[in-house]
């Protein structure tokens, strides 16, 4: 079969981020479907590729996005069926909280097509370098703020916790494009049963544009429900505890190192 | 390439555009786009580049974990949801 399908990532940043590879199969493609953060950006993609065509399209306030999506699918699936050399470009890493790359690559293979993912720099690369985070210093736990409403989620209050997407906090429709305040009050209420509500957190966004400030806003847990909050702000939760030493498991570990050490005597 | 789209893509890929002020000032003034977006670009004003460059000002860049849709279809989340 002729056709096939590449979802690459762009990056964050216009220019900075993208890979010579993502960028070769932009550049080798039949045709390129964007999904980028930016206007400016997709006259990037534009510029680099002649058959450029925006999946911007889909989205409308008021539809499910779940349609939207699927219907992302089927638009990149149609050309790589009818033999094309198919790229998705999205913004950030094709592979993050992103359904129709997945899907649309698990498709294709499963159809027989030659499918693969080239991944980008994705926010979360970006956040941990701009506001200095070392994930594996305390760990770091990370969901989309609806599905960290929507669920019974364990989280620990002594690593960071990221939570994506918060302009969109507690929306069950998956069809608005932003919730307000009443909304992120049910989420302040979440955070207050591990936080204390003046623990200070952070607004991030990244940069799109080379031009652009990166935001990083520190505010207290009570201060979100009024705060400027867009469509790609991030909530970064420092922690507000320290670690708790598992003493069970250290007293178990001792053993082992001490049975080892006798076996090693003998 | 348009010369303001090339001159982005080297803003975001040259370290020295990046880090001095002055340089990047003196790349934008070199550059051949009009005195708006020269302007537009030194004052860091992204909405007076949009209006100039008269592209899609409505972008949305939505989220959305790759695998709720199996999710909310996996009758045994909701049994395990009702045993606990």
């Amino acid at each position: 079969m002729s056709g096939s399908l590449a979802c690459v990532g762009i990056g964050m940043t216009l220019g900075a981020h993208i890979c010579p590879l993502s960028k070769s199969y932009i550049e080798q493609a039949d045709v390129v479907f964007s999904a980028v953060s930016h206007g400016i950006t997709e006259l990037w993609l534009q510029e680099m590729h002649p058959d450029v065509r925006s999946l911007q399209q889909y989205y409308q306030e008021g539809k499910n996005r779940q349609i939207t999506y699927r219907e992302m699918v089927d638009a990149m699936m149609t050309e790589v069926r009818a033999g094309q050399k198919v790229v998705g470009a999205f913004y950030g890493h094709p592979g993050v909280f992103a359904q129709a790359s997945h899907k649309s690559i698990a498709m294709a293979k499963a159809e027989g097509y030659q499918a693969r993912m080239i991944p980008g720099i994705s926010a979360e690369d970006c956040l941990i370098a701009d506001l200095g985070v070392d994930p594996g210093r305390f760990g770091c736990q990370q969901f989309e703020a609806s599905q960290f409403m929507f669920y019974k989620r364990e989280y620990d209050p002594s690593c960071y916790l990221i939570l994506w997407q918060i302009g969109l906090a507690g929306d069950k429709s998956l069809a608005k494009f932003s919730t307000g305040a009443a909304h992120r009050q049910v989420l302040i209420e979440l955070l207050a049963e591990k936080y204390p509500l003046e623990h200070q957190v952070i607004l991030y966004e990244a940069a799109v544009l080379p031009i652009d400030s990166v935001r990083e806003e520190w505010l207290s847990i009570s201060e979100l429900k009024d705060a400027e909050i867009h469509m790609h702000t991030t909530l970064v939760i420092p922690p507000s505890q320290e670690m708790k030493p598992n003493e069970k498991i250290l007293a178990r570990l001792a053993e082992v190192e001490k049975a080892i050490t006798q076996q090693e005597l003998a | 390439m348009s010369s303001i789209i090339k001159l982005l893509e080297r803003m975001g890929q040259d370290s020295t555009l990046t880090d001095s002020k002055e340089s990047s000032e003196k790349a934008i003034n070199k550059a051949d786009i009009n005195n708006e977006l020269k302007q537009a670009l030194i004052n860091k004003d992204v909405q007076a580049i949009v209006n100039q460059l008269d592209v899609c000002p409505d972008i949305y860049c939505l989220l959305f974990p790759a695998d709720e849709e199996e999710a909310e279809e996996k009758p045994a989340e909701d049994k395990t949801e009702i045993a606990a």
